[in-house]
């Protein structure tokens, strides 16, 4: 059973992913970038920045392509 | 978690090898009892050393890291002195044992060895770590040492808590000051998950930083030019904010240092001069008691000569009754006057001296009054004599009437004056016990309480400078990111370098967010389970009625009814309980966050809650932590807490410290 602040952290995070004000692909990396801390914490892996890089290129290349077709 | 047992050999007063077995689940509650200074704190110490590798220096009033028994005395010091032989070898050992919550069982073991050489005790440097634990399920068995132990300690005592969940009484104060600091931050960090946001907010930045220099990489120009020199200025603008943060919280302890001993002083001063008034109020009561005690003297002296008087009084009526009987016979027979022989006069006067002793010969006017009629010469003269006798009967007479009334005033005078006496020797006493050990010179602490004082104004000037530096430091950091964004908006937004970074800031800003809301709910349920232990555990909460957290500076305060700030003037026994009721407050965030359940070691002056106030705050423990193990630091649990605390101690020691042997000898008490 999750403990009460993984609910809180669960139920903060599912409102925010859900959030049209924010733009999708922020969303998304916000997620990538938590979830990679969060899974860090459970399984002691070091700390990696790449992760991170490229998830933002990632939807950056994405939004870059989309523009072009446009 | 809970800890079974602790294990203890050659550590500071104890000697000899003990073992003292902790009370778990329903008996969660273990008492220490015992007088001061028998060993009591350096059993707290114990677990510091054992635990996380720390020494609190009383004296010092400050946590040492890594002791070394080279420079701290952490060896029994008389096992020392009989071991003083060349080539001889000495351990020390403290073993913790404790089980987790799904039942594996933990062994910490921290030991020290040292060896006599060259007429000196020489010790390792560093002590020696081994965890062992014992599978719940399968039984197996593993071993930890060195840093691994230490790594497997961490994660079920962070060392950051070790200041919490072992509480010192005379770090109170400092407890709750520090909540606005760093290390309370890393503990409220480490216990709730908000490390995971900082840690992605970091990250973000990192990102954010690779992603400019790469953009401006690409654009080259002046615009390359000008992004490097701003991410350069920042860095150095970071770095240097860093450094000053650095100092500033090291400036900070050091003032709470020097407020710290301030108080100590101002304590001891009070202390001291509470003892020197303690000790003229005593002289001068003694010299009123010595005075009650000679007017008690006289007045019983008094109470006797005339309780004398009275004696001889009631003897002598017995002679005036005869002779009166005989005169009024021979008035009534007409041979008058009587006939009074002489003999008869001297054998009255010899009964006289037999009853009332010699003395009546001379002082007794009565006596001297029976004597005269052997003398008569006529009649006449015997006439007037026994008329005078029978004046003196009257008189007698009045006397004897009078006789109890003021036998019973000097005996209630007396009584009065030994009562006085006696409430003037109770007073004595509270006071010789108020002067106790107490040194009433007063010179050197003044001294030392005007050197931290001074010391304390200069760190507060300094504070204030770096502080500034920190302002001046934070606006150029805000001007060169600014200056940032305005060159980020030069370059082209369609190209990929431009929307990474756009998207890297985005992302920071929501993370920010999101770290902000999730602390606001930590703070939210820190302020709301400190206010519901309070109320669990405090027996009468007077007018303090609201805790509230200042979420900025991370400080409690206490509101009264009109929402005034009381935390200044709350007492000691009102402190404590609201420390202890914010402790068990992360415990249960940590709970929640966790599921580790932490125990609470406490060694604090429980006496200053109040005999009245204490079960409640004991029953309270049950309710709010998980396990207890109470150090007394003032005596034993007064009987009527113990009964009423029956169901929940589950063991109960006395420690005596043995002079001779300077041992503390710890015996479990029936419970």
């Amino acid at each position: 059973m999750a403990s009460k602040y993984d609910k809180v952290l669960s139920d903060l995070l599912a409102k925010f992913y859900t959030d049209s004000k924010v733009d999708e692909e922020v969303r998304r990396i916000v997620k990538e970038v938590i979830n990679a801390e969060i899974n860090k914490l459970d399984s002691q892996r070091p700390r990696v920045i790449d992760d991170i890089i490229s998830a933002i290129e990632e939807e950056a290349e994405q939004i870059a392509n989309d523009s072009k077709k446009k | 978690m809970k800890i079974a047992r602790i294990t203890i050999e050659n550590f500071k007063s104890y000697r000899d090898k003990q073992t003292i077995d902790f009370g778990m689940d329903k008996k969660f509650i273990t008492v220490l009892e015992g007088q001061m200074g028998h060993g009591k704190s350096n059993l707290l110490n114990a677990f510091y050393w054992c635990l996380f590798d720390q020494y609190w220096h009383s004296d010092e009033a400050m946590l040492v890291e890594e002791p070394d028994p080279n420079d701290v005395d952490l060896f029994n010091q008389a096992v020392l002195k009989d071991k003083a032989q060349e080539g001889n070898h000495v351990g020390l050992l403290v073993e913790i044992e404790f089980w987790d919550d799904d039942g594996n069982k933990y062994t910490v073991s921290r030991s020290h060895s040292g060896h006599y050489m060259r007429k000196t005790w020489k010790f390792d440097h560093e002590s020696l770590l081994e965890v062992r634990r014992v599978d719940a399920e399968t039984g197996e068995f593993k071993k930890y040492q060195g840093t691994e132990a230490g790594v497997e300690i961490d994660r079920f005592f962070p060392k950051s808590l070790s200041n919490y969940f072992l509480f010192r009484g005379e770090n109170r104060a400092q407890l709750v000051k520090l909540q606005g600091r760093k290390e309370f931050q890393l503990a409220l960090g480490e216990l709730s998950k908000i490390e995971v946001f900082k840690r992605c907010v970091h990250h973000l930045n990192t990102v954010i930083d690779k992603f400019q220099r790469e953009s401006a990489g690409l654009v080259g120009g002046d615009l390359q030019k000008q992004i490097d020199d701003a991410l350069e200025r920042k860095g150095d603008a970071e770095k240097r904010l860093e450094e000053y943060g650095e100092q500033l919280n090291d400036l900070e302890s050091r003032l709470q240092s020097k407020i710290d001993l301030y108080d100590e002083c101002s304590e001891k001063i009070k202390e001291n001069q509470e003892a020197l008034e303690s000790q003229s109020k005593k002289e001068i009561l003694e010299n009123e008691e010595a005075t009650l005690a000679a007017r008690h003297t006289e007045l019983l002296a008094n109470r006797n000569r005339e309780l004398a008087r009275h004696w001889s009084t009631l003897i002598v009526t017995g002679v005036l009754d005869k002779v009166n009987e005989r005169y009024q016979k021979a008035v009534e027979s007409g041979s008058y006057p009587p006939n009074i022989h002489p003999s008869v006069i001297e054998k009255i006067l010899h009964d006289l001296r037999c009853i009332c002793g010699r003395d009546i010969e001379k002082k007794s006017v009565q006596y001297k009054i029976i004597e005269q009629l052997k003398s008569v010469d006529s009649y006449d003269q015997i006439i007037r004599d026994v008329e005078s006798l029978m004046g003196d009967v009257k008189r007698v007479q009045v006397v004897m009437g009078n006789y109890p009334d003021k036998i019973k005033e000097y005996e209630n005078n007396a009584r009065e004056l030994m009562g006085e006496k006696k409430e003037k020797r109770k007073l004595i006493d509270h006071y010789a016990k108020q002067i106790g050990n107490v040194d009433v010179s007063l010179n050197d602490l003044q001294n030392k309480q005007k050197e931290a004082k001074d010391d304390e104004v200069q760190t507060v000037k300094k504070i204030n400078e770096i502080k500034e530096l920190i302002n001046a430091k934070e606006k150029e950091l805000k001007e060169i990111k600014q200056e940032e964004l305005d060159l980020e908006a030069k370059m082209d937004k369609s190209q990929l370098p431009a929307i990474k970074l756009s998207l890297a800031r985005k992302a920071l800003k929501e993370a920010e967010n999101l770290k902000g809301k999730f602390e606001e709910s930590i703070y939210n349920d820190l302020e709301k389970y400190t206010q519901q232990h309070w109320g669990i555990m405090v027996y009468d909460k007077l007018n303090y009625k609201k805790i509230v957290l200042d979420r900025r500076n991370i400080y409690f305060d206490v509101l009264d009814n009109d929402g005034n700030s009381r935390r200044s003037s709350m007492n000691t026994g009102h402190s404590i309980l609201l420390v202890l009721s914010f402790i068990s407050a992360l415990i249960r965030i940590a709970k929640e966050t966790w599921k580790v359940e932490f125990p609470l070691v406490l060694d604090a002056p429980l006496s200053e809650i109040g005999d009245s106030a204490m079960p409640s705050a004991l029953k309270g423990f049950g309710k709010v932590f998980n396990q207890a193990i109470v150090i007394l630091k003032d005596g034993s649990v007064p009987p009527s807490v113990s009964e009423e605390l029956k169901g929940k101690i589950g063991k109960r020691y006395w420690i005596e410290y043995d002079k001779q042997r300077q041992h503390s000898k710890i015996k479990e008490l029936k419970v």
